[in-house]
């Protein structure tokens, strides 16, 4: 079934339909909210909000825009109050990877990958923000730019900007 | 690394270039060592950004999701439609109620038809004594 389909049979209170979206985006979804926040404990609620909240705006969701670009707005959103609260309550989470990285990389990659991750979760959210869309989700600078509500111009100049204090930041900057 | 250039590289993977930027980037690219390094740094940033995305929800997740939205409708036919509500929270109650007073209903008036008809058999059968009895007693 295409997007389309699937939209309009949730629209028909067909909760199988609702059931496959689900299944069909929430690693997108996982990405960015892992991304924007690191492995949280809130990282998993806030990822079943955004469906949740999908599910009850649905008559809002118009099919001029692709479902996974409208499922990454609302997650983008519910990662940025999440990051106000959190950084009220100067939370600071030592990143943790999955014990599957061990397995496929080796020691020195494994904590490469790590530093790159505390790295990203240091930025600005602005300029975590682009990172997490143009080089995790692949979002072209057009389709970030429309997520943002930015122009294009500022995505570029964010990545740009984010990219430069990714190198400063990483002990092996001369790499990057 | 010029301005023009930087731009071009990021956008170089961007999917959505126009033709006269796919062209501007291969220019640049066969007359500029600085870009192709600035480029393999990108490159490999860009790797070991997209390395840490590898998290993934809990495998229950779906279900979860599933889960709060029916609540979720519940509380909301709570509060709007009390009486859906009611009805959507005892519908087996209802059912069950329902077929009780049924099977009850039917067999009192089962019973109760069976005893008016033993009623109407018994007064008939008086009446047809008595008619009887007077009968004999006006021959007598």
């Amino acid at each position: 079934m295409t997007d389309k389909q699937l939209v309009q049979a949730v629209k028909n209170s067909n909760k199988t339909a609702f059931k496959m979206i689900v299944e069909r985006y929430k690693d997108q979804v996982a990405h960015t909210v892992y991304g924007m926040l690191g492995v949280t404990p809130e990282a998993e609620d806030i990822g079943q909000e955004v469906f949740i909240r999908f599910y009850t705006n649905l008559d809002k969701f118009r099919n001029d825009s692709s479902i996974g670009t409208y499922l990454t707005r609302i997650a983008i959103n519910l990662s940025l109050n999440q990051i106000k609260k959190n950084s009220k309550k100067d939370q600071l989470f030592e990143q943790k990877l999955p014990d599957s990285l061990h397995d496929t990389y080796n020691r020195v990659d494994y904590e490469q990958i790590r530093q790159v991750k505390q790295a990203i979760l240091k930025l600005e959210p602005r300029y975590r923000l682009v990172v997490v869309l143009r080089l995790v989700q692949g979002f072209s600078t057009r389709e970030t730019a429309e997520i943002l509500k930015v122009p294009q111009g500022t995505v570029m100049s964010w990545l740009s900007r984010a990219q430069k204090i990714l190198r400063e930041n990483l002990s092996d900057g001369d790499k990057l | 690394m010029k301005q023009k250039e930087e731009e071009l590289l990021l956008k170089s993977f961007d999917t959505e270039l126009s033709e006269d930027e796919k062209k501007e980037l291969a220019a640049v690219k066969s007359n500029s060592p600085a870009f192709l390094e600035e480029e393999a740094k990108y490159l490999h940033l860009r790797k070991m950004v997209c390395l840490t995305a590898s998290e993934s929800f809990s495998p229950d997740f779906t279900d979860n999701v599933l889960d709060r939205i029916d609540n979720l409708e519940l509380q909301f036919l709570k509060q709007c439609y009390p009486v859906q509500f009611l009805f959507s929270v005892f519908r087996p109650f209802a059912v069950a109620a329902a077929l009780l007073i049924a099977v009850l209903g039917y067999y009192s008036w089962y019973t109760i038809d069976i005893d008016k008809n033993e009623g109407v058999s018994e007064s008939m059968q008086t009446i047809m004594d008595e008619a009887d009895l007077a009968y004999v007693e006006e021959l007598l």
